[in-house]
């Protein structure tokens, strides 16, 4: 009942404060292009407004963040429906069903049903949000520094095992990021570690700079690579037929269910992403549905299944990142960034002494929900023109306002060379195809897990017994171990499973 | 150039690199009075990088796994030329003010960035219009609303 009240209070504050209303909208309206854009995903939509957001007022700024985030989940569908071009990676599964449906000539019905699955999967995910984070941020209360450490190692593990073809360049650009995260003092000791005499380098890499860099700039280097689409028409629609259909939202809402649920638990889980819930939901509505023969020639479920699940593991993603201080994605990561930089230390702590906070932040998710359902629908025509937008003026523009936003954060201009540099770092890693995230988490999750390790050795006398005498931080450790080992050892053993049933 | 090529020459980077981390975090010492030191950290990153990389470089020279494709000199030459223009825009700035060194670094960056056969006169004219839109968006949401005290020059943004 606290809960509901707390959050009852957040909704009516984010509802009647004009600036929060006005940061929602530009984070749904920024979300929505960046959805829509090819080549341009939520991460970098987040990276690329951060430096303008952190100069806000700490809710405004967060609720413009996060706005970019989930509205970038509802942008990607519109593309992929009207022209069978996803937007983004989450939105790849809405094309094998929504374009067959636009073709038939029910781009409308489509367009209204991914809206309406989206608005239902991001409404269940943020009730999930809203009762899993109270119930772990007060169960994460109980943990202690090793506890904490070991479930840093854990989510790292679980980030940089998941979601890759190639482990070894996995844990290499994990590394990368480890040492990028120690650059500047020592946090303990306070001298110096590879400065190269640098007075920019004794505060460390702004992780700013890092994001923007690998996930802004980079991506938008990757996507130099690409033609603009030739202008081809959009399949027709009228606002009416994109109006809510009770008869489809009913036929489907088993596959709305299944898939906002998977979607969030996906979402939870560090590494997984929204991406691998769409095709999760997809798989499962095929699998339960009674015509699976329709499926990826038009069938209602296929819209509803994925467009409903990447909505829920938007939220499902920032649970672990409220309550323990630890994203479990790369927007996530960018979203922490914007936490720190604006004064707040998310963790369970965060519910006690920011309470209020976190209450209007979550209000705001809930308004903006809301929101995108109209905004969705009226700017649809925009959106599907966004597409053809010419590289060079989205370049031009995009660049000149992240100039002006790493400028902003420290008011010194080198640190925009800085970015440029990790620009390049991102394309030669995309290039070569070493993911990124590792990098960006060893970045943000570094130095506190080298705090946390060095103070619970200092504090133990250097007995390294302590991460393993506390039953929750050897758990962790163990999975951490499992998560791992698993890759190598699995096939090995159905191997031997195999040739001992020969 | 190659992709495996531009792979294996990062690889000798990050080698390089996790050697160098691993040597400066011994240097700056594992344990000082029996608690873990600056060096204690950096060096597991160090080894890590250091073995991985050495890893990757023997799957590399052993035809195991190999990278395919060519990296387009068209697109380096675009990256290199993008890299290029924002170092200039942090040498301009403080001479001609932020204003005009953005204005003029997004024409460079967009002409650039455009595929060939679409860099026509309207392209132009467009590129122009939200370059100096974008400057003038950009100077009254940092300058007048955040309050961000802005480089100007000579001419006074």
């Amino acid at each position: 009942m606290e809960t509901l009240a707390l959050l009852g209070h957040g909704i009516a504050n984010a509802a009647t404060d004009p600036a929060m209303l006005l940061a929602i909208t530009l984070g749904a309206f920024v979300g929505l292009l960046i959805g829509a854009l090819p080549g341009l995903g939520p991460t970098a939509g987040v990276a690329i407004m951060l430096p303008v957001a952190v100069g806000f007022e700490p809710t405004v700024a967060l609720a413009m963040l996060a706005g970019v985030y989930y509205g970038a989940m509802f942008g990607g569908a519109v593309t992929s429906i009207l022209l069978g071009i996803p937007g983004d990676a989450p939105s790849v599964m809405t094309v094998l069903d929504g374009y067959p449906l636009a073709k038939q000539g029910q781009a409308g019905r489509a367009l209204g049903l991914a809206t309406y699955a989206s608005f239902i999967g991001g409404l269940i995910g943020l009730l999930g949000l809203t009762l899993m984070a109270q119930l772990v941020s007060n169960y994460a209360l109980m943990f202690g520094p090793t506890e904490m450490t070991a479930l840093m190692i854990l989510s790292l593990s679980l980030v940089t095992v998941l979601g890759t073809d190639d482990q070894l360049k996995s844990f290499l650009s994990l590394a990368l990021g480890l040492w990028l995260g120690m650059i500047g003092l020592d946090q303990i000791m306070g001298g110096p570690r590879f400065t190269f005499g640098s007075m920019f380098l004794l505060d460390g890499i702004d992780f700013s700079l890092i994001a923007v860099g690998m996930f802004g700039l980079g991506q938008m280097f990757m996507a130099l690579e690409e033609q603009t689409p030739e202008k081809i028409g959009a399949a027709s629609y009228s606002y009416r037929s994109m109006m809510p259909q009770w008869r489809d939202l009913i036929a489907t809402r088993t596959s709305l269910t299944v898939g906002s649920l998977i979607g969030f638990v996906i979402g939870v889980l560090p590494g997984a992403g929204a991406t691998a819930a769409t095709m999760m939901a997809y798989g499962t509505a095929k699998k339960m549905s009674k015509e699976p023969e329709k499926f990826g020639r038009g069938a209602l479920d296929g819209v509803a299944a994925p467009e409903a699940a990447n909505n829920s593991a938007s939220y499902g993603n920032m649970v672990t990142l409220f309550t323990l201080g630890v994203p479990g994605s790369a927007t996530t990561a960018v979203l922490l960034a914007g936490l720190l930089m604006v004064g707040l230390q998310p963790g369970p702590r965060l519910f006690e002494e920011q309470g209020e906070f976190v209450w209007n932040l979550f209000g705001t998710f809930y308004i903006g929900n809301l929101v995108l359902v109209f905004m969705t629908i009226l700017l649809t025509p925009i959106l599907a023109a966004a597409i053809f937008v010419q590289r060079g003026l989205l370049f031009a523009g995009v660049i000149g306002i992240v100039i002006y936003g790493i400028y902003g954060i420290d008011l010194d201009l080198s640190a925009i060379a800085v970015m440029a540099g990790f620009g390049v770092l991102g394309y030669v890693m995309e290039k070569l195809k070493y993911p990124a995230v590792p990098l960006i988490m060893g970045v943000v999750l570094g130095p506190l897990l080298e705090l946390g390790v060095r103070r619970a050795l200092i504090a133990s006398g250097g007995d390294v017994a302590v991460f393993y005498q506390h039953p929750i931080s050897a758990t962790l450790l163990v999975a951490s171990v499992v998560v791992v080992v698993l890759p190598y050892i699995g096939p090995l053993l159905s191997g031997r499973l195999r040739t001992a049933k020969i | 150039m190659g992709t495996a090529l531009l792979d294996r020459a990062f690889t000798l980077v990050l080698l390089g690199l996790g050697l160098f981390i691993t040597v400066s975090a011994w240097n700056y010492g594992l344990y000082q009075n029996g608690i873990p030191g600056p060096g204690f950290f950096p060096i597991i990153a160090g080894l890590i990088m250091t073995l991985l990389a050495a890893g990757l470089l023997l799957r590399d020279l052993s035809g195991r796994m190999r990278l395919a494709g060519r990296v387009d000199p068209v697109v380096i030459l675009a990256v290199l030329a993008v890299t290029g223009a924002i170092v200039l825009f942090v040498y301009l700035a403080p001479l001609t003010g932020m204003g005009l060194a953005a204005f003029a670094v997004m024409v460079g960056i967009g002409y650039v960035t455009e595929e060939t056969g679409r860099r026509g006169r309207g392209f132009l004219l467009r590129l122009v219009l939200v370059s100096a839109g974008t400057v003038v968006l950009c100077h009254i949401l940092f300058a007048k609303v955040i309050g961000t005290p802005l480089v100007t020059g000579t001419l006074g943004f």
